[in-house]
């Protein structure tokens, strides 16, 4: 492998390419948000994301390869993300990336999505450590709009899946919630905003699945009970505590999600717990860690939030553990919708 | 509702000498077919048109490696790339796009497109003027006028292309002018027989109804001649009307 990879990731509603080192320093991650493009319908609409993307992908590689200060013929390894994502979306990306690597010659590297967020904090500078450096094995909690998933990480390329969510993702809870409480979109940015001026401890909203043993998720109630509180609210007349809400939604969510991480690592004799995805970039979530990690006999680690969200810095990253596709692969590789990182 | 009488899929080998001029890779994927063709100056040196439903990402890049293979040519000898812009298959549009979009970008060669209906237009033969009526699936077309051909044998847009019912595209292009019209496009293959049992209309040979690869070819080195290339940035497909707008989960 060359000196230089370059990523490009485009699942949902970023298009972004960065160039990091072969050691793991991020010499530019370039993001172009499509969040005002899809926030007047709500929530990401599949067919404008994929025409974003088209019209982004060429611009945001020529910004990350400018800013890196490097040419293309110096990128030894393109990365980009197969999936999972929105097919329309990751073709693009996808395409994009085999064309480039066809007329350079630069190696090609396929990445699951999940693989690049549990590995970000493995980019130099990709992490916070509050409790001290981030040894292998380490326990990596996915969770974002699209994804909640417990990995065990043994070495780099070496995952095993511990629990995945049944139902829906934390993120997309985030955002139901949001709706139901007439925040604007994305909602999980919103909730973390209102819920500093609530009281965690107002409403006793259900933890799903909280059986130590049991490593899946369950959001798909919890995001049914807020509803049903607030429409009873509603009802009945009722003035509706925003802030209060939303403060013990978010801490009924957090708490789900360190207790089962804290539980897996237990299960698995492992001391170290990273958190990353989206939903690792809310604060409570990050101050939660912080606080009870130690008290769990545990080391948390936070993956810094511009990694969380989705960009490409993680994909160039988890693409130095993949071994490059073959000649005829790297020129018909498919992007697929769905499917876990094993 | 299934094709009807399209052209077979192959390769196509117009000229063996190859003329001085510059060389274009172009591509075409806005239909189930994958077309893509080798066009140096005037002369297009190679094509191929394969049946590729649902598989443009699959085949697309191996398609153009065997074409410039077959040819004794590498990307680095390409000196600028040509797209048919749609409308057409939103997937397959972007398919094309994004891989000519990283050529051109990797290559630092210039890029262009060209419009379905302008390729439909071209591709028929005749005096009368062309109405192109393109198969838009979910018992939608898109509709577009052209002239009778002019001196130079150049055919002028007289109605720009539009979304509509197949019904109403067809009502449209016989409105756009008193006398007979000849018809192509998907939609003659597709649409009911009876649609078109009109005597006014004329419908062209069933092979001219998806564009044509070899005109396509034509009119992008006819366009790259007169410098009438874009950045890759600023390369965008025709899709036509409003997009759908279905959201992605919750």
């Amino acid at each position: 492998m060359s000196d230089y990879l370059l990523g490009i990731e485009s699942s949902c509603d970023e298009t972004a390419a960065a160039v990091i080192t072969a050691d793991g320093k991020i010499l530019a991650n370039v993001i172009s948000s499509q969040i005002p493009l899809h926030a007047r319908y709500g929530g990401v609409i599949p067919e404008l994301a994929s025409r974003n993307h088209l019209m982004s992908v060429s611009a945001v590689v020529r910004q990350a390869l400018s800013e890196a200060g490097v040419s293309l013929g110096d990128v030894g390894r393109i990365a980009a993300t197969r999936g999972p994502g929105l097919l329309g979306a990751l073709m693009v990306g996808l395409q994009f990336a085999k064309g480039l690597a066809m007329q350079s010659g630069a190696e090609l590297v396929a990445v699951h999505h999940v693989e690049g967020h549990i590995t970000a904090i493995l980019l130099e500078e990709g992490g916070e450590h509050p409790h001290g450096p981030l040894t292998f094995p380490y326990v990596a909690l996915a969770v974002s709009g699209g994804h909640t998933s417990l990995y065990l990480v043994s070495a780099p390329g070496r995952y095993r899946v511990l629990g995945v969510t049944l139902d829906d993702a934390a993120g997309e809870a985030f955002d139901k919630v949001a709706r139901v409480l007439g925040l604007p979109y994305p909602g999980g940015v919103e909730i973390d905003r209102l819920a500093r001026q609530g009281d965690v401890g107002a409403i006793a909203f259900p933890r799903p699945l909280k059986g130590k043993q049991n490593l899946d998720f369950s959001f798909s109630g919890l995001k049914t009970a807020v509803k049903l509180y607030h429409d009873n609210l509603t009802a009945a007349g009722q003035p509706i505590p925003a802030a209060d809400i939303a403060a013990s939604f978010q801490e009924a969510v957090v708490d789900v999600l360190l207790r089962k991480s804290f539980a897996a690592a237990h299960l698995n004799g492992v001391q170290d717990v990273v958190i990353s995805g989206g939903v690792a970039a809310n604060s409570r979530l990050r101050t939660r860690m912080t606080e009870l990690a130690p008290q769990a006999g545990l080391k948390g680690h936070l993956t810094r939030p511009i990694l969380c969200t989705d960009n490409a810095a993680m994909i160039a990253g988890a693409g130095r553990f993949n071994l490059p596709l073959e000649r005829a692969a790297r020129l018909s590789i498919e992007p697929f919708a769905s499917g876990q990182l094993v | 509702m299934g094709l009807r009488g399209t052209r077979r899929p192959g390769r196509f080998k117009r000229d063996s000498v190859r003329h001085d001029g510059p060389l274009l890779l172009v591509t075409d994927t806005s239909s189930a077919y994958l077309n893509v063709a080798l066009q140096r100056g005037s002369s297009l040196l190679s094509a191929h048109s394969t049946y590729q439903p649902l598989s443009h990402a699959r085949a697309l890049l191996p398609a153009i490696d065997l074409l410039l293979a077959e040819q004794g040519f590498k990307l680095v000898d390409v000196d600028g790339f040509g797209i048919c812009l749609g409308p057409g298959s939103f997937t397959g549009l972007r398919v094309s796009m994004a891989s000519i979009k990283a050529l051109a970008y990797g290559t630092d060669k210039p890029a262009l497109g060209i419009p379905a209906v302008a390729v439909l237009a071209a591709s028929v033969g005749g005096d009368l003027p062309v109405g192109c009526l393109i198969d838009a699936r979910k018992g939608e077309a898109y509709s577009a006028l052209f002239s009778a051909p002019d001196g130079a044998g150049h055919r002028q847009p007289i109605l720009p292309v539009e979304a509509g019912t197949p019904e109403g595209g067809l009502a449209r292009l016989m409105g756009g002018v008193n006398g007979p019209i000849t018809l192509v496009g998907s939609s003659c293959l597709s649409a009911p027989e009876e649609l078109f049992a009109h005597s006014r209309l004329l419908l062209a040979e069933a092979r001219w109804h998806l564009p044509d690869i070899c005109t396509l070819a034509r009119l992008c080195m006819e366009r790259f001649e007169r410098g009438e290339t874009t950045t890759v940035e600023h390369l965008e497909p025709i899709y036509v009307g409003q997009p759908p707008i279905h959201k992605h989960r919750g």
